[in-house]
């Protein structure tokens, strides 16, 4: 028996076409993204420093990430070319804190509109869930426009640095914000100090914190819900990001990766309808991006326990993401107490990339859902080809009936449609960044 | 006369939701909130699903539209987003094109020029997929709109003051401005001092790293983005973003011809613009040569 279900709040929208058993269970998905808007191939013939700008557009809440994968991508290409790069420690420091404050802002968002009212039967106060979201998302936004202008689409990074000159004016702001994100953190989501959350190591102690965050486990333990969506128990890294390194861990087996094994495939079709998603494989296999992969390979002492006993299932999921948060303000605080103003914001490339006859680039970030990955071949400066790889398209892409995707694999044997929602959305899926 | 609690639809064609979490960083959020009735929004939980907004037909106050529109080949819940924006936008009290894409073409219009473009203009000429509705389109250009240019809209049509518009429907009181006006660098460009180099606060940016603010309809450098700053106050060029021709080519250089800028501020003429500039560029004004702040 097939059954469809358009999912929709999903940064656009896909549909399951579910095999359904008599009881409704869930012996097999197919999952459609249908939607294409070719910016790969718009990118073409344009100047690269355009891609600066127009990568950003792919996606509305994690376009920073597209900005900072663009920067890497045209960064790699001088280093191939053999023009070494200078980038100072503030350009890095500032680059890292306005990528971790989308982060942050993403995983409010996430928590507050996508997840809660996706999960069954669970009662939480809708209209302070939208509110803490806008306040959490603009707090974010303010802070990262303190330094790069505006938040949305921004382009304030370049090959060589940041092009914003900031003052102890503007970090004090930021400081500020980050310190009304931390008091946020603690009365929303989960009430420990950001240092305390980092120590967190014991499930039980988890449970019995106040905080939305573990209001909503302990629902899920009563349900019994706790290990719904496992799924391989892969996982991949492609950038080294503020709470850890790359690498790849099967189950908790760490080794690292080497983004030449990475393939992507075509566009799929499911009878007579398309599928945008176009899969990515490590060395042949499925594995999940995220910040359960980041958790997984940094060994994240509270994911490690909860792994233990629930594997990649849904709690692990939506635990790893929160306690990033947390975290990350942390970092992100750090980071600005220790900025030398007095270096430069950007130091000049010894050319400019149009005096380079033909160079390949790659660049690799930790975006919000997962590794980002962008490629690009320049001929004197201009665009031959752009390749870009989202993180929802290694979760979320269809693999076949013998080798499910990883997200169609967490949903076998699931018992009905709303735990499957519940369980997709714990991925925390981009429909536009799948299907540019 | 002022409405009760107007009703709003959002409704997005081809595009990348910037707008929608702009709207969500507004100060004012959570007034609109109260003041409007949200019957569908794409990333908000509201009354209706997309779903059961396609499959309805209801009169509404204000239809949102976010995107470009094409008359078919891109599907939201099973059918065609053109037919569902025309099916409101026929039934709506007012319609707001929201973002550069829905008001022009926008960014994903250059994947198909011939097919893709806003609401009422596909670029600058009047051949959207539902031009016939001009009569109540307000075009809010902007990539992705300032929250607060939406606001306003959705204020005044809630007041029930006319909203003056100009021939691309843009709002006057908010698009009759230039991002040039309120740059911090505006002194610079007074005295035609280059930037020479990105991550400087000192310098204009417009005669070498592409700065389109002087020839850019919007009010960034009034009202601020995110209540503070601005691209251009935090040393990133004005790309263009609120204009019909947006993206346009080569957006961080400046085009020269003969060493002039190819594109010159709004309605300067050329001959006006070339005697300013002589004469700025005779003169040297120390301060303005020297960084603002020495490093130590």
């Amino acid at each position: 028996m097939m059954h469809e279900r358009l999912i929709e709040r999903i940064e656009g929208e896909a549909t399951l076409l579910l095999e359904k058993g008599r009881g409704g269970e869930i012996h097999f998905a197919e999952i459609i993204f249908p939607h294409f808007r070719g910016m790969e191939k718009i990118l073409e013939r344009k100047p690269a420093l355009d891609a600066l700008a127009l990568t950003p557009r792919v996606c509305g809440i994690c376009g920073h990430a597209h900005l900072m994968a663009t920067v890497a991508a045209l960064e790699s290409c001088y280093e191939n070319a053999g023009i070494p790069l200078e980038i100072s420690p503030k350009a890095r420091a500032i680059r890292s804190m306005t990528l971790a404050l989308e982060i942050v802002q993403n995983h409010f968002k996430w928590f507050y509109l996508t997840l809660l009212p996706a999960v069954p039967g669970y009662e939480y106060r809708r209209d302070s869930a939208v509110l803490t979201a806008h306040r959490a998302a603009s707090t974010c936004a303010k802070a990262i426009a303190s330094l790069a202008g505006q938040w949305p689409h921004t382009s304030y990074a370049l090959p060589g640095g940041v092009m914003c000159d900031p003052t102890h004016l503007e970090l004090l702001q930021v400081d500020a914000l980050l310190h009304d994100m931390e008091k946020i953190f603690r009365t929303t989501l989960l009430d420990l100090e950001p240092e305390e959350a980092a120590e967190l190591s014991g499930v039980g102690a988890l449970y019995e914190l106040s905080g939305d965050l573990p209001e909503l486990l302990r629902h899920v333990r009563k349900m019994g819900w706790e290990s719904l969506g496992r799924s391989y128990d892969r996982f991949i890294v492609l950038s080294r990001h503020p709470l850890g390194h790359a690498g790849k861990s099967v189950r908790t087996r760490y080794s690292r990766i080497d983004t030449a094994h990475i393939e992507e495939g075509e566009f799929s079709d499911v009878g007579a309808r398309r599928n945008y998603a176009r899969p990515v494989r490590y060395r042949g296999s499925f594995f999940e991006t995220g910040p359960l992969a980041r958790a997984m390979v940094a060994k994240t002492p509270i994911v490690r326990d909860m792994h233990r006993r629930y594997k990649d299932g849904f709690v692990t999921r939506v635990t790893a993401r929160i306690q990033e948060v947390g975290r990350l303000l942390a970092e992100i605080r750090k980071r600005v107490k220790s900025i030398d103003l007095g270096e430069p914001s950007w130091i000049e490339p010894r050319k400019p990339l149009s005096d380079i006859d033909a160079v390949y680039g790659r660049g690799t970030v930790e975006a919000a859902r997962g590794s980002l990955m962008h490629t690009v071949h320049l001929r004197r400066g201009k665009i031959l080809r752009y390749c870009i790889v989202t993180p929802t398209q290694w979760n979320l892409a269809n693999g076949t009936q013998e080798e499910p995707g990883v997200a169609q694999n967490a949903l076998v044997g699931l018992p009905d449609e709303a735990l499957a929602e519940m369980v997709f959305k714990s991925f925390d899926v981009c429909s536009v960044c799948t299907t540019q | 006369m002022r409405m009760p609690r107007p009703e709003i639809v959002w409704l997005q064609g081809i595009t990348c939701n910037g707008n929608s979490h702009s709207f969500l960083n507004s100060p004012r959020f959570e007034t609109v909130l109260e003041e409007f009735r949200l019957l569908h929004h794409p990333l908000l939980p509201s009354e209706f699903t997309l779903e059961e907004i396609v499959a309805q037909t209801r009169d509404v106050d204000v239809l949102i539209v976010e995107g470009a529109l094409r008359q078919e080949g891109f599907e939201r819940s099973g059918t065609e987003i053109y037919e569902t924006v025309r099916r409101y936008a026929e039934r709506a009290g007012h319609i707001v094109a929201a973002g550069n894409c829905a008001a022009f073409g926008g960014l994903f219009r250059q994947s198909d020029p011939q097919s893709i473009g806003g609401v009422v203009f596909r670029g600058d000429e009047p051949e959207g997929a539902l031009k016939r509705f001009e009569h109540k389109t307000v075009n809010l250009p902007g990539c992705p709109i300032h929250p607060e240019w939406l606001l306003y809209v959705l204020r005044m049509i809630r007041e029930g003051r006319p909203i003056t518009i100009d021939e691309l429907l843009r709002p006057v009181e908010l698009y009759a401005y230039t991002v040039h006006e309120g740059c911090l660098r505006n002194e610079y460009f007074e005295w035609k001092v280059d930037a020479e180099s990105f991550g400087r606060k000192e310098g204009c940016l417009f005669y070498g790293q592409g700065c389109q603010g002087p020839y850019t309809h919007g009010s960034c450098n009034r009202l601020l983005w995110n209540e503070v700053s601005s691209k251009t106050r935090a040393g990133m060029p004005c790309i263009g973003c609120t204009e019909p021709d947006f993206p346009s080519h080569g957006l961080f250089e400046t085009q020269t011809l003969m060493s002039i800028p190819a594109r010159l501020p709004l309605d300067v003429p050329k001959r006006a613009y070339l005697t300013l500039t002589g004469m700025a560029k005779a003169f040297s004004i120390p301060r303005l040569q020297r960084r603002k702040i020495d490093d130590a």
